[in-house]
């Protein structure tokens, strides 16, 4: 009896040690979150004062769209769309096996935390200072920015690719092992069919990201749409350049909405 | 013929098992028995060998010794186990979960979907556990006891030579536990299958059994014929 009322105590004292605890973090979280609209002057009401005038009239300059020179964006679209997929593939196919290194339980415990490294590394540089750096390797054009943007989307796609590794239910890979079935075997029957629905889907999510990422690389030499834009801003052209970047909203939405049928296409196709 | 010799086997922290000897005849069926916690899962695990012991050894009448890797493989593939947590993949059909049970048939490189030979034996062992009208549904979407089922089948379709179930019959209602039962004493009849069963059912494991192995805490408190398994030994192994 006295036993159990310890536990109890024990119990209970631990529920308010947890409640106190979470009260604390909020409030600490509040502060910082305050502290930082303060910092960056953001609260700052002598900030705002010209933004309104000068945004109408930046917006007055840029209607109505001009698409006079459309017939002259289809090879950038398409080099924009070209940079994203290549990008997209070649950073995926890179982060399989970074991302299977990094999972944890799966590949040689020693190799984790250099793989994890490098996929950190891999994209907290922004694919903005991957395009400059590879912009001076290889020269103007879509190439360096499918370089940036496979650099960029295998530090992001390594990291969701470990997560659902480790994610993965090892129980079937076992009854599969006490059937004499091998690794290669394992890998295919049951770390295969469980994986693959969701690495295609935080991959086509990526791609959707990287049309987006494809148009502002185009602004640091890595050409497409995103170097039309830069150029009509530069010409002074606002209304042009408001034509492109309707197009361009366009364009991503209609990827958005055939990347987001594509990935319930598939998570159901698998189910039925 | 299979037998546990002086078998430890530990798990984290604690020692499991601990030098449990014991025999498990051919062409029969052995239930074991115990209170949870007592290491029955474990049990099975070394006989399929997911869990290798610290110490002791387990060896099969006909075959060389389980630590060489051939024979290990060799006695896994004419192996099946039934597990207590089911070991489904949730987002696959049931039917694909029974084939999953034949992997070891095919090239883990082949490009083919599963043979049509090897649809209709999963297809059969759905059936005989009373599921074909389930095969298309995903496995998540299933009822537990109807999981479990699929769990059975896919140890059904190996045609296995030893059938190790972990309390299969757990959430299966009694009068399916009663044909699946008279399924399994057929094959051990004809085709000389030998079955080991964890049950915590003691009137069910009774009921299938030729022999009962009782645990208490890692250690054999019963190992004897079900029909000699009396009130006396049933206090032992389940008194708390
Ligand atoms: N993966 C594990 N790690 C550590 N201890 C475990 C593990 N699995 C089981 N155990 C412990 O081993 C003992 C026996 O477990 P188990 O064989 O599953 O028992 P049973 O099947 O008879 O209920 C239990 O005390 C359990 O807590
Ligand atoms: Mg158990």
């Amino acid at each position: 009896m006295y036993a159990e009322a310890v536990t109890i105590d024990a119990i209970l004292a631990d529920g308010h040690r947890r409640a106190r605890r979470s009260g604390a973090t909020a409030v600490l979280a509040a502060a910082v979150i305050l502290a930082a609209f303060v910092y960056s002057d953001a609260l700052d009401p002598k900030r705002y004062r010209d933004a309104l005038p000068t945004i109408l009239t930046l917006f007055g300059d840029a209607v109505p769209p001009d698409f006079a020179r459309w017939r002259s964006w289809g090879k950038p679209l398409l080099d924009t769309l070209a940079m994203s997929v290549v990008g997209t593939v070649l950073g995926g196919l890179t982060a399989i096996p970074l991302g299977a290194l990094a999972a944890r339980g799966s590949g040689p415990a020693w190799l984790r935390h250099p793989a994890l490294l490098l996929l950190n590394t891999l994209r907290s540089i922004p694919g903005l200072i991957w395009g400059v750096l590879f912009v001076a390797a290889v020269g103007f054009g879509p190439l360096p920015g499918i370089f940036a943007l496979a650099f960029h989307s295998t530090g992001m796609l390594g990291k969701f690719y470990a997560e659902i590794l480790e994610h993965m239910d090892p129980a079937p890979g076992n009854a599969l092992r006490s059937h004499g079935v091998s690794e290669l075997g394992v890998l295919r029957f049951s770390v295969w069919p469980q994986i693959m629905p969701r690495l295609m889907d935080v991959t086509l999510y990526r791609w959707e990201h990287n049309v987006r990422a494809a148009t502002t690389l185009g602004m640091v030499g890595c050409g497409g749409i995103g170097q039309e834009i830069v150029v009509a801003l530069d010409q002074f052209e606002y209304r042009e350049a408001s034509a492109l970047i309707l197009v361009l909203l366009a364009l991503v939405t209609a990827i958005g909405m055939l990347g987001a049928g594509l990935r319930v296409r598939l998570l159901e196709r698998i189910s039925s | 013929m299979i037998r546990l010799e002086n078998v430890t086997v530990r798990r984290g922290q604690n020692e499991v098992l601990h030098h449990l000897s014991a025999e498990i005849p051919s062409a029969s069926i052995t239930a074991v028995v115990g209170r949870s916690g007592v290491g029955k899962s474990t049990l099975l695990g070394v006989l399929n060998g997911l869990i290798r012991p610290v110490s002791g050894q387990v060896s099969v009448a006909g075959m060389a010794a389980m630590t060489c890797p051939v024979s290990l493989r060799e006695y896994r593939r004419r192996t099946a186990t039934v597990f207590q947590e089911h070991a489904l993949i949730d987002r696959l059909p049931a039917i694909d979960n029974v084939l999953l049970g034949l992997a070891d048939r095919r090239h883990p490189l082949s490009p083919l979907p599963w043979s049509n030979d090897m649809r209709s034996q999963a297809a059969v062992a759905l059936n005989e556990v009373g599921l074909l009208h389930r095969a298309t549904a995903r496995a998540d979407r299933l009822s537990g006891g109807e999981r479990q089922r699929v769990g059975v089948a896919r140890a059904l379709v190996r045609k296995p030579s030893l059938l190790l179930g972990d309390e299969p019959f757990a959430s299966v209602d009694p009068a399916l536990v009663g044909q699946i039962g008279d399924m399994l004493r057929e094959q051990v009849a004809r085709n000389g299958m030998t079955v080991v069963l964890v049950m915590h059912q003691i009137e069910t494991a009774l009921a299938l059994s030729d022999k009962v192995i009782g645990l208490v805490n890692g250690e054999v408190a019963y190992d004897g014929p079900a029909c000699e398994f009396d009130t006396e030994a049933q206090e032992r192994i389940f008194s708390m």
